[in-house]
């Protein structure tokens, strides 16, 4: 027999290594999307392009039985794009429907992902915690990584493993195998490079509703900034000042694709790994831990 | 000793907001004292490692002095002034979230988040977000955020600031059972005097960056002269006041709401007042001896250690 | 004309919340302290008296006049509890400014404010901007614009939250000394210790919307006399004195400490009695005898228990 109290005890327990430090970190910030009121509405809603080539390839398979004619045949007025035989049908849905879905992820978690801690105060948090501002930044990139790569990776990469089990043989599985990989790796460096400027942003920017004008301003202000230098300066590289257009060219030349505009990916990877360079240079001096501290 | 200092400068450009500060901090609560702009956040600064003094040495336990500061922050807890929440989380979340921070593995660190805050007392309200918190609750949290991962340290900067009565004593308690009955080393920065003489047996006072005192809170307030207040009831004060001069008492007054004073030297025996106020068929209700307060220590302290009067007068 | 503030059965309910039951409070010149925890009603309670709610039932009044028309604005400084300004305007200006709104000329207010800053020692400070004041000269900004009208009635809600203890100090002399001169000043704060020093002329206790009590602390703790009182008796010889005290019958309980004793007793009269007797009968035996019950908190701490 025994009682006992409920008084203070002593914890003891093997610290956790500084890399594993960031996953509770990166968990909070993928979280964030769906603690958001309609947040997970929202989520689907990006996935909306994805989710419609899902719904032609069920058509296609003759699940759905749209209209007799309809079945197995006929030409396909958007070449490539809608068939499932090609890598373009995975690629298309993100790289040139989801330009508003991705605004929408980056403006709602990515971009507040610093700035939000920074007004709250709660840097002071982290710093006095066992763990280093880089720790924290990679933290806060990772976690917005991987709520952009689950649209814009997973979803086209669920929608190509549908494809190839819904074939009758394996011939849906040969004919894909060897772009559709490459095409899901450049997406996932999309995703990538598209969340390091977003964090980037967010480290410089003193409130969250700030950050978001200003990441708004850039992504949208390049897109026609560069539309007008193409005109002017009669080079169609000048398009890839816009990170997500110079992203969309990598990941293009990647896999093999001639885009519509075309001109040397090299120009495109330089600039957004330039702009990306400068960004993180700004982000680490503001990110400095004493600034955190009240005085 | 948790903590000590030698010849700590700390400089921000041509800024110096530590000058050669020299102390050491015994187990136990120790209160740091200071007006604003003293030097004392830059010294918790230092010693979470999140400035590197521009001169002088620190040692923090039984780290070496070129301790990595994650280590250091592993073995420290800081509760902040201000209010400062990881934004979209329950309290549960909040101090779980530091402790996997601090380097605890996830179900160690939500063990010890639920034990924590039902040692801080908010074990109903854990699961409700932080925003919704009153000042009392958020104080709570801090203070349970600070502990989570069983630091032999605390630094606690102003925490009973904002709350009502109960929840001062509520905080003074939990910073007592952490100095006394847990054998923690508690630095406490409050402006409320009284909190300090309370909780902390030592003190260190700052002012405009250097170290004007330390040591035990008794040994602070004791006075150069000893005096003994003195209250009695059934007696004329004035009489007694004659009667009981010699004997140790140099001199016996009658001063504001009729207490008698008496100011001694060495031979003095308490006995004589009551056997002298029995004498006179009266009761003795208080027989004290007069010790400064902290709040006059601290006055002192920084008139004379500026140059200037304390208080003006208005 | 006598610088009152008087509450009549006064209630206060919002919907059907209610704030403020019943309370009858009577200020005269002086400090008068407010005590209460969070939520029970003493910023209410401010706020009937500076005019800014009208009272569901009872009324309220500032030197005879309710606190809503505009004769009684011109008696009354009230000095809110939160801490926001004109940022960029200096210290004169903005209780120039303030003292404009109450109906001064343009000079005068100007005149005025550099007087009661001046008072208030921020001589110097005065025409830098707000926002580089620290939080003591905010504070005594706040205070400055309330003082400037030369009120009867002061209301002073936490002047002192978050000041350091040199300014804590000083605003504490200030607001003592304006009770001194003959205005009737209500201050509320937190810090039962601080307040105890200088509430003069008593503190008023609210709890949960009902006033409490009202009167200076001493008289009421011996009004209290049920209450069990706690003494603590410093000894050369503990054990011994522990031994002879657990013997008496007026001692309830005795606990012994390294160089102390500490009792508590229903019967505090004859206990004094026995202590004196005990005290006198031996050296070194009873060496400080110190009542630790009869200040502000352990007041508070009976009534709203």
């Amino acid at each position: 027999m025994a009682i006992y109290t409920r008084g203070y005890r002593d914890v003891s327990y093997q610290p956790t290594s500084a890399f594993a430090r960031i996953w509770p970190i990166a968990r909070h910030e993928l979280l964030a999307m769906f603690r958001m009121r309609f947040g997970a509405i929202l989520f689907l809603l990006c996935l909306a392009p994805t989710v419609g080539q899902l719904i032609l390839l069920l058509v296609r398979a003759g699940l759905w039985e749209v209209a007799p004619e309809g079945r197995g045949g006929g030409a396909i007025p958007f070449g490539d794009r809608l068939d499932p035989a090609s890598p373009n049908f995975y690629m298309w849905p993100i790289t040139t429907m989801s330009f508003v879905p991705f605004l929408v992820l980056t403006t709602l978690v990515s971009v507040r992902a610093i700035a939000k801690d920074r007004a709250a105060g709660a840097l002071e948090i982290y710093w006095t915690r066992a763990i280093s501002p880089w720790a924290y930044f990679v933290g806060k990139w990772y976690g917005s990584f991987l709520l952009l790569a689950a649209a814009f990776v997973a979803a086209p990469c669920v929608l190509w493993l549908t494809s190839v089990l819904l074939a009758p043989d394996w011939s849906q599985l040969e004919a894909t195998i060897g772009m559709v990989p490459r095409v899901l790796a450049g997406l996932a460096w999309l995703c990538a490079t598209m969340a390091l400027l977003a964090v980037s942003v967010s480290a410089l920017a003193p409130t969250p509703n700030f950050a978001a004008i200003v990441w708004l301003f850039v992504v949208v202000g390049s897109l026609g900034f560069g539309q007008v230098l193409r005109f002017a300066l009669r080079e169609n590289w000048t398009v890839a000042i816009n990170p997500w257009r110079a992203g969309k060219r990598v990941v293009e030349w990647f896999a093999g694709f001639t885009p519509f505009f075309d001109y040397s990916p090299w120009a495109a990877l330089g600039l957004v790994t330039g702009i990306a360079a400068v960004l993180l240079a700004l982000a680490a001096r503001r990110l400095r831990v004493l600034e955190a501290v009240a005085s | 000793m948790s903590v000590r200092l030698r010849g700590l400068t700390i400089a921000y450009g041509s800024v110096v907001a530590v000058d050669d500060a020299t102390f050491e901090l015994p187990k136990g609560a120790v209160g740091l004292l200071g007006r604003n702009g003293a030097g004392k956040t830059s010294i918790l600064r230092a010693l979470l490692g999140l400035v590197r003094p521009t001169r002088g040495s620190m040692q923090i336990l039984d780290l070496p002095p070129d301790a990595d500061p994650r280590e250091i922050r592993r073995r420290v807890g800081y509760m902040p002034e201000r209010d400062c929440f990881i934004p979209g989380l329950n309290g549960f979340e909040c101090v779980a979230l530091a402790g996997q921070l601090s380097g605890m593995p996830e179900r160690q660190a939500f063990r010890r988040a639920h034990e924590v805050l039902w040692l801080v007392g908010l074990e109903e309200q854990r699961y409700r977000a932080v925003a919704g918190y009153s000042t009392g609750m958020r104080q709570k949290v801090k203070f349970g955020t600070a502990l989570v991962h069983d630091p032999d340290v605390l630094f606690l900067d102003e925490p009973t600031n904002g709350l009502d009565p109960r929840g001062r004593v509520e905080m003074l308690d939990l910073v007592q059972l952490m100095a006394r009955d847990l054998g923690k080393s508690v630095v406490l920065s409050s402006h409320i005097l009284q909190d300090v003489e309370r909780t902390c047996s030592d003190v260190v006072l700052m002012e405009g960056g250097r170290v004007l005192a330390a040591g035990p809170v008794s040994d602070l307030t004791k006075n150069a002269r000893r005096t003994f207040h003195v209250g009695v009831e059934g007696c004329d004060a004035q009489a007694l006041a004659l009667r009981l001069r010699g004997d140790g008492v140099v001199a016996a007054s009658v001063g504001e709401r009729g207490l008698l004073q008496l100011d001694v030297v060495e031979g003095f025996e308490a006995s004589t007042v009551f056997a002298a106020v029995s004498a006179a068929g009266g009761v003795v209700r208080r027989l004290v001896e007069h010790r400064r307060s902290l709040e006059d220590v601290f006055l002192g302290a920084v008139a004379a250690g500026s140059g200037a009067p304390a208080a003006e007068t208005v | 004309m006598t610088a009152t503030l008087e509450f009549h059965g006064v209630s206060k309910w919002y919907g059907q919340v209610s704030a403020l039951t019943e309370v009858d409070l009577c200020c005269g010149p002086g400090v008068t302290g407010l005590v209460g925890q969070n939520g029970a009603g003493k910023s209410t309670l401010m706020k009937l008296a500076a005019g800014l709610l009208n009272p569901s039932t009872g009324e309220v009044s500032l030197c005879g006049e309710r606190p809503t028309r505009r004769a009684a604005r011109s008696v009354l400084g009230y000095c809110p509890d939160i801490d926001r300004f004109y940022e960029e305007m200096s210290g004169r200006n903005f209780v120039a400014w303030m003292l404009r709104l109450d109906g001064m000329t343009a000079r005068a207010a100007k005149a005025r404010a550099g007087e009661v800053l001046d008072e208030l020692g921020l001589g110097e400070a005065m025409h830098r901007r707000i926002g580089g004041y620290s939080k003591g000269m905010r504070q005594r900004v706040k205070l400055a614009q309330a003082l400037g009208k030369r009120p009867s009635v002061l209301l002073l809600d936490e002047p002192l939250t978050g000041l350091d203890p040199v300014a804590r100090h000083e605003v504490t002399q200030v607001v003592r000394g304006i009770g001194q001169s003959g205005v009737c000043v209500l201050v509320s704060s937190h810090v039962l210790h601080e307040l105890q020093n200088f509430a003069d002329a008593g503190v008023a206790l609210i709890h949960q919307g009902r006033l409490l009590a009202h009167g200076a602390v001493a008289e009421l703790r011996a009004q209290m006399g049920e209450r069990p009182h706690r003494l603590r008796l410093r000894s050369e010889h503990p054990r011994e004195l522990a031994s002879r005290l657990a013997a008496l019958d007026v001692v309830a309980s005795v606990s012994v400490g390294d160089d102390d004793v500490r009792i508590e007793t229903r019967a505090v009269a004859g206990a004094f009695a026995e202590l004196t007797r005990v005290g006198a009968s031996a050296r070194g035996l009873i060496t400080e005898l110190q009542p630790l019950d009869d200040d502000l908190e352990a007041v508070f701490g009976y009534l709203v228990s």
